[in-house]
């Protein structure tokens, strides 16, 4: 250990401890080179680069409105222009700021994928938690959802949902308190919920197979012998340890969703008015010979972005992954 | 060595185990693993007893199942007079603390992500949380949902869902082979007639024999979700109420967590925000020690608490167990894979084979007057610190340990004993007295020609390091070198 107060105990303490037995000494000399390997994990110069493009991503989900770019549907010149001083990244086939489409974008992709990871991570965390903490007939029953969810095909999920509950019709603004609810934010939002499901099983899987790992380490049988009631042991004891192999997966997973949402919207499938990377890269698909860019800048957001959440997801295993003693 | 019988149980002991048996099921085909088979023993207060046995031989699964983690299969543990496999759930709650587990594991028994202070205060803070009122809707879940398992295990309604599947799914098939054989009418769809009518029938009568159990899953699941609902605001007041007194059970907790981590000699000052791998094995065994201390228990089962740790540090948490046994009135089942680390410090050592139990008695004795040839093999495994002694004559066991699953019938230990006759492989030795407390399971055992055999079994001076260390660092240790 680097700091001398993380060394948990001196020699010398021991040797009080102990009755002035030197063989103590062997108890804690291992210590500091074991500690030193655990601080001496190296972030490298990559993590930092993913973080701050992963920032900007975020601040574009979050604040397009106030950004100093054009508004997605203002023409701001000539049609299929290519990247200029006034438009950097130059014109789209009406005439709008391919830059605009692209921040614009990042919130519909970027929204909709974190929310289906996040509610996949929920579902597909509290099926294989309960499903490996439990075995036997629960693990039975949860494992057949999950596989039957597996068996669906995720375009036709998304589909019928977004054809039952979000049925095309105008695309007029429309509230309910402070809820915009029109239907063109419904059908992106039944869009993410059938991603969520779609997601649901791989998740379940990851978390099951740790589960069955942690809750059969002897600390869970400690909380065990001692009374603690099932719950607890799954919140405090199984769960933490869990956790970042879930965490690393959902990252990886919010990158496969950003290209689903891509492939759907570039399908036409759910709300195809607003601005998506999908919907921006479908527009110039007509024209990619001829006007590149129109495809290029949408295509290279969305890699910089999955690259990032990938290259982070593997970082975040190596980070979390601590030691579990000093021997 | 297959010993079965009781004839060693002493009667009114701290801890009674009784014809304890533990199988684990392994695969679709029904078998076995006969990890413990009819192991009795019983610990007096006060008193060290040692198990010892090699690898795999059920130990540990001996001590979890004293634990119920799982519970035995069958046979019965008692604590006192107190059946354990009697109590209900809440009841074992309340007893658990006067008997508690150390595990084999150093490293793996503390929870990697958990502070010392919460591991340690664990114990504590499960006791103080049951405290709490139970609400309603969580009482009414505890009730509701082993009767809801109990009804859909149910073997009629079983019964009569394998059965309703099998007709649904023949009238699907009838369905389908009369509709195949039917005439194509103009569309070119077959018309299956009478065939496919009758498939009709069947198929509702399935249906309607599926129709309880789908009744019962159906309401069941409705009101297991109404109760998920009812707990979330039951949950959120509870909540409140034990934030408002969490302080003060904080300051109470710290305190009683820093005297048992002084205890064991880890000090608590600077070690209660830390995480388990910034310390050593033998710390992290002497944190698993304070934890079971901090409820203060009656007994403790130790399972093979030193054998992951070096030889000087082996030392002095066996030391450290000494001291607290005689400070605190302690009781301890002490469990190790050779007689080297349990002679010292046991009053009496249980020898198992197999999951089963081979002898009994004062380790001087099992020492120097084995009876059962699977005993004199564990000790002259020993190592003697005499240049003289060639280490290559310490005597074999010849062979692997037979498997768990399909054990040698008779004697267990038949398939490697140099004794063994016709009649080990056929009746399974009793237990039986063959010196005054000294307690064997075997058709042929060792009398006094056999321990002069070779000068190693002469193992009365048998020392080793670690006997070396244990003299030489508590020589004033109460009860601890014999
Ligand atoms: N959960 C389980 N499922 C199936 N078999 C098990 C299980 N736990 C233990 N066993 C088997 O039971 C037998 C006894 O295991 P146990 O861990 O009790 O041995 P042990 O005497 O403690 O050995 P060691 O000295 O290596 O700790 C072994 O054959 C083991 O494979
Ligand atoms: S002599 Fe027979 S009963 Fe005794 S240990 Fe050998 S095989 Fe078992
Ligand atoms: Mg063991």
């Amino acid at each position: 250990m680097s700091e001398p107060d993380l060394v948990p105990d001196s020699p010398v303490d021991r040797l009080k401890v102990d009755g002035g037995n030197v063989s103590s000494l062997a108890e804690t000399s291992g210590e500091p080179a074991a500690a030193a390997s655990y601080q001496a994990k190296k972030k490298g110069v990559f993590f930092w680069l993913a973080i701050i493009w992963l920032a900007i991503i975020l601040i574009c989900v979050l604040f397009a409105n106030f950004l100093p770019v054009p508004e997605i549907d203002e023409r701001v010149g000539d049609i299929r222009q290519g990247p200029s001083s006034e438009n950097l990244l130059g014109t789209n086939n009406l005439g709008r700021s391919v830059l605009s489409q692209c921040i614009y974008g990042a919130r519909r992709s970027m929204g909709v994928a974190m929310i289906a990871t996040l509610g996949g991570t929920i579902m597909g965390g509290t099926i294989g938690l309960l499903a490996g903490f439990y075995r036997r007939t629960i693990d039975t029953v949860l494992t057949s959802i999950v596989n039957i969810m597996l068996a669906i095909p995720g375009l036709v999920l998304a589909l019928a949902l977004v054809g039952f509950f979000a049925p095309s019709g105008g695309f007029e603004d429309q509230r309910f308190l402070f809820f915009d609810v029109s239907p063109a934010t419904n059908a992106t939002l039944w869009t993410a919920i059938a991603l969520a499901i779609l997601a649901t099983p791989a998740i379940a899987r990851v978390a099951r197979a740790q589960t069955l790992v942690w809750s059969d380490r002897e600390f869970v049988l400690a909380s065990r012998t001692i009374g603690t009631r099932n719950l607890r042991i799954i919140v405090r004891d199984v769960l933490p340890n869990v956790l970042p192999a879930m965490a690393s997966f959902a990252l990886i997973g919010i990158a496969a969703l950003v290209v689903v949402e891509a492939a759907l919207a570039f399908f036409g499938v759910g709300d195809v008015t607003g601005a998506s990377w999908g919907i921006a890269i479908n527009n110039g698909r007509a024209d990619l010979e001829d006007y590149p860019h129109m495809v290029l800048f949408p295509s290279l957001f969305m890699f910089l972005t999955i690259l990032s959440l990938n290259y982070l997801a593997d970082k975040f295993v190596d980070l979390s992954d601590i030691r579990e003693a000093g021997v | 060595m297959a010993g079965s019988g009781t004839a060693h149980l002493r009667g009114g002991g701290a801890l009674t185990v009784e014809h304890l048996t533990v199988e684990f099921p392994v695969g679709t085909s029904g078998d076995k693993v006969h990890a413990v088979s009819d192991v009795s023993f019983d610990l007096m207060k006060g008193e060290t007893l040692g198990v010892v046995g090699e690898s795999g031989c059920g130990k540990s699964t001996t001590g979890k199942a004293i634990m119920r983690v799982p519970p035995p299969t069958s046979g019965s543990v008692r604590l006192g007079a107190i059946d354990l496999s009697t109590l209900g759930a809440d009841q074992l709650r309340d007893v658990r603390g006067r008997l508690q587990m150390i595990f084999q594991d150093p490293i793996s028994s503390l929870n990697p992500r958990r502070t010392i202070r919460d591991i340690v205060a664990e114990p504590l803070t499960v006791r103080w949380l049951d405290g709490f009122p139970r609400y309603p809707a969580a009482q009414a879940w505890d009730n509701f949902t082993p009767a809801m398992l109990k009804l859909w295990k149910n073997k009629w309604l079983v019964l009569l869902t394998k059965i309703g599947l099998g007709v649904l799914l023949g009238g699907v098939l009838l369905y389908v082979v009369a509709s195949a054989v039917g005439e194509p009418d103009q569309f070119g769809r077959r018309d299956g007639g009478a065939g496919a009518d009758l498939a009709n029938q069947i198929i509702r009568g399935g249906g309607l024999l599926l129709a309880p159990a789908a009744i019962v899953g159906i309401i069941g699941s409705a009101i297991w979700l109404l109760l998920v609902f009812l707990m979330i605001p039951f949950k959120i007041a509870r909540s409140v109420l034990v934030a408002m007194e969490k302080k003060e059970f904080a300051k109470e907790v710290d305190e009683k967590v820093f005297t048992a981590l002084e205890e064991v000699g880890i000090p608590a000052q600077v070690s209660m925000t830390k995480y388990p791998h910034e310390f050593s094995g033998g710390q992290a065994q002497r944190i698993s020690i304070a934890r079971a201390l901090v409820l203060d228990p009656e007994i403790i089962i130790c399972d093979e608490p030193v054998s992951a740790l070096d030889v000087s540090v082996q030392a002095q948490v066996l030391n450290l167990l000494e001291d607290l046994k005689a400070s605190r009135d302690i009781s301890l089942i002490f469990i190790a894979h050779d007689l080297a680390v349990v002679k010292n410090i046991s009053d009496r050592v249980v020898v198992m084979y197999l999951g089963k139990v081979c002898e009994v008695g004062q380790p001087d004795l099992l020492y120097s007057k084995p009876r059962h040839p699977y005993t004199r093999a564990l000790m002259s495994a020993i190592p003697v610190p005499d240049p003289l002694v060639d280490p290559r004559s310490a005597e074999e066991i010849d062979g692997e340990l037979p498997s768990p699953i399909h054990p040698p019938s008779g004697c267990r230990f038949r398939t490697r004993c140099a004794r063994a006759t016709e009649i080990c492989s056929t009746a399974e030795p009793e237990i039986a007295e063959v010196a005054d407390g000294q307690f064997v399971a075997c058709h042929h055992p060792l009398d006094e020609k056999d321990w002069h055999l070779s000068e190693r079994s002469v193992p009365v001076t048998v020392s080793s390091d670690l006997d070396g260390l244990l003299h030489s660092t508590t020589p004033e240790a109460p009860g601890g070198v014999k």
